[in-house]
């Protein structure tokens, strides 16, 4: 079956050329059928890319007339050539093209490849005419006679359909796509978090169970990773840099539990669509419930191992106020931040897996860009010009947050401006809703990828 | 329309599919494709599928491998969206498909059977209330609490299957769910399906096995490349498909 869709640019630019002839100048019969016949010889399985121009003059451009003459030719030519590749295209192809004239074309290859009672039915559907008539006795005798083959059986089903679906095929719907409002499509996502709470609280608890199954230590390797690598960066501090912060430890410890969250959600957000395609091809769920798990995941990973700092805490003899509260506030702006970028990049990586190695890169450049191991009042006294440093807080709000988080146990003041904070909320605002946008309208074409 | 009568109704749905060619293609190909717009590199899965099935009715889907016999059940199920046409089905839908219904290789059985309960929408408490059912049914009793990664894959079939029947469902998909459970376990869950059909559940079975379909459907379609050749009674389009 010639279901594959014709490959090759010489095919694809003589289908356009035949189209805009067909449209043009429908009488120019014999030059159409060179060039018909020219496609055929350069590639053969071109039946799937006529069907789709074909229904895009039906559906997209309203052009019935124009579907039917170009049906019309490409049935006249085929039945030169093959009879059984012009019937397997016309019962493809959708049945608003097919004129009076087709209908009499089908009619004979059938009737010359003696499918009586596919030929019968065919019949029916002509303008009744006296050669109709008689052809119809002619076959009622031929019948009588014969035995009735399979494909008989099968062209006469079609047939069947084929008439049916031409004389109520008025309607004219037009491609489905999935109409979602953009403010819709905004709400879409906290949406399926509400509806979805207990099935995800369940699934978090699963992934927080399975995380550290089969290993001694369990627990305590949550905090082992951030603590290895302070002691890592405080030692580098002290070989290579004279400047050092009073609260350094500290600083980036907390930096480095929420970057390892933040990355967390990013790497396999990227791959939540790819990685469920077993639930996702049999369950019909909402396609961000994986994303939200890997999230909710990682905010309860993250405020878990944050409590390693506590000791910290005492050795500096810090006690904590209420700007405490703004710990769990930036960490939930980090990982919407996440989410947000992954709604974009989960959809893209079912059709090219190389997003996700692009995002695996992006992820450990940020972590040097980022203030993880160092702070951003380091940044600032650092040798920026000023104008640059605007415009790298503009481009990177989890900067921002991470010095919230910060000052939140320190309770260090912050240097920068308040309305850079506004600037990161509007940010991250304006790519949630692209993304959100971008998500609902693709996730169904996305499916089809896996 | 009576949605009443049938749970499931397509109208003319078509479905096409992204042409998977990777590997063939090349960065500049790829980068060239932008700017030429539409490249067509789609095949059709289900071309113009009309279909009505009755309330309580059990129907089974032959045709060769890739005729869309799966997909036209996804369609269903609600997984795909079709590109035309339209799909009205009417009530809960469960659809199982060999290898169980998307479960957790590290998680025993029994944390399974709450994951899955979940994901195909039953509450927590009405899971506790049948867990002793679906265990009994998909007679894992000794392997209960043994991750899944241990199962084979008739036990995953099992375990499937009893859940998908306990929590049940107005409309119940199977996909080839028979072809790997051994002889007792097709014969339970024939009775069960025939049980589910006479409290008002619709079935809709694919499956190779012209025997099984033979047994328990009422009606058969029979599917070529994404096209119905034939709805009609089992005889007469098992009759067809064996002659070819």
């Amino acid at each position: 079956m010639q279901r594959f869709a014709a490959k090759g640019s010489i095919a694809q630019k003589l289908i356009r050329r035949i189209v805009k002839l067909v449209l043009k100048s429908p009488h120019e019969t014999t030059k159409i059928s060179d060039m018909f016949l020219l496609l055929y010889q350069n590639d053969a399985n071109l039946s799937q890319s006529l069907i789709y121009s074909i229904e895009n003059l039906i559906y997209d451009k309203n052009d019935i007339s124009s579907a039917e003459l170009l049906f019309l030719h490409t049935t006249r030519t085929l039945a030169l050539k093959d009879s059984k590749q012009c019937l397997d295209f016309v019962y493809s192809c959708d049945p608003l093209a097919i004129g009076q004239d087709s209908l009499k074309i089908i009619f004979e290859l059938h009737y010359k490849e003696e499918h009586h009672l596919a030929s019968l039915i065919i019949l029916d559907g002509l303008v009744q005419e006296t050669w109709v008539n008689e052809k119809r006795a002619e076959i009622a005798l031929l019948i009588k006679d014969k035995e009735i083959t399979k494909t008989d059986i099968i062209y006469q089903n079609l047939a069947d359909l084929l008439l049916r679906k031409r004389s109520d095929g008025q309607k004219q719907e037009p491609r489905n796509i999935r109409n979602v409002s953009f403010f819709s499509s905004l709400i879409q996502t906290p949406l399926v978090a509400w509806e979805y709470r207990n099935q995800l609280s369940r699934m978090i608890r699963r992934d927080l169970n399975v995380k550290y199954q089969k290993s001694i230590l369990g627990w305590a390797w949550g905090i082992i990773e951030p603590l290895a690598l302070t002691i890592t960066f405080l030692f580098l501090f002290d070989i290579l840099s004279t400047s050092t912060s009073r609260y350094m430890p500290l600083n980036i410890m907390i930096g480095i539990i929420i970057w390892s969250g933040f990355g967390h959600i990013l790497l396999r957000g990227t791959k939540s669509l790819e990685a469920n395609t077993a639930v996702l091809q049999r369950v019909n769920l909402p396609r961000q419930i994986f994303l939200l798990n890997i999230a909710g995941t990682s905010v309860v990973t993250v405020s878990l191992n944050i409590l390693a700092v506590i000791p910290l805490l005492v050795y500096y003899q810090i006690t904590p106020t209420w700007k405490l509260i703004l710990f769990p506030a930036s960490l939930i702006l980090v990982a919407f931040y996440g989410v947000s970028v992954s709604l974009f990049t989960s959809t893209i990586q079912t059709k090219w897996r190389d997003v996700s190695h692009f995002v695996s890169v992006a992820v450990r450049i940020g972590f040097y860009f980022t203030p993880v191991f160092f702070t951003l009042e380091m940044l600032i006294n650092g040798r920026i010009p000023p104008e640059f440093l605007t415009a790298y807080l503009i481009i990177n709000p989890i900067a921002i947050y991470l010095t919230l988080a910060r000052s939140a146990f320190t309770n260090e003041s912050i240097e920068i401006g308040q309305e850079y904070f506004w600037i990161s909320l509007a940010h991250l605002i304006i790519l949630y809703s692209i993304s959100a946008y971008w998500f609902s309208r693709n996730e169904d074409k996305a499916v089809k990828y896996l | 329309m009576k949605i009443g009568k049938y749970p499931i109704i397509l109208d003319d749905v078509v479905l096409d599919f992204p042409f998977h060619n990777a590997g063939k293609t090349t960065i500049q190909k790829q980068f060239l494709s932008l700017f030429k717009g539409n490249n067509k590199k789609w095949f059709r899965a289900l071309a113009g599928i009309d279909l009505r099935i009755k309330k309580g009715s059990v129907v089974g889907i032959i045709g060769d491998n890739g005729a869309g016999k799966s997909t036209l059940l996804r369609v269903i199920g609600g997984i795909y969206r079709p590109d035309r046409g339209r799909v009205i089905v009417d009530g809960k839908v469960i659809l199982l498909a060999s290898l169980g219904l998307g479960f957790s290789n590290d998680l025993p059985g029994r944390e399974n059977i709450y994951l899955t309960g979940g994901l195909i929408g039953m509450s927590e408490e009405e899971i506790a209330g049948k867990e002793q059912d679906i265990i009994e049914f998909s007679g894992l009793n000794n392997f209960i609490d043994a991750p899944l990664r241990t199962y084979s894959s008739g036990m995953r079939a099992r375990l499937g299957f009893s859940i998908a029947c306990h929590s049940k469902p107005e409309i119940l998909l199977l996909d080839e769910v028979f072809s790997v459970g051994d002889y007792e376990f097709r014969r339970k869950s024939k009775q069960k399906i025939l049980e589910m059909v006479e409290g008002e559940t619709t079935v809709v079975v694919v499956s190779h096995s012209i025997q099984t379909l033979e047994e328990i459907c009422d009606r058969i379609i029979y599917i070529e490349n994404g096209k119905i050749l034939m709805s009609t009674s089992k005889k007469y389009a098992i009759e067809l498909y064996k002659r070819k």
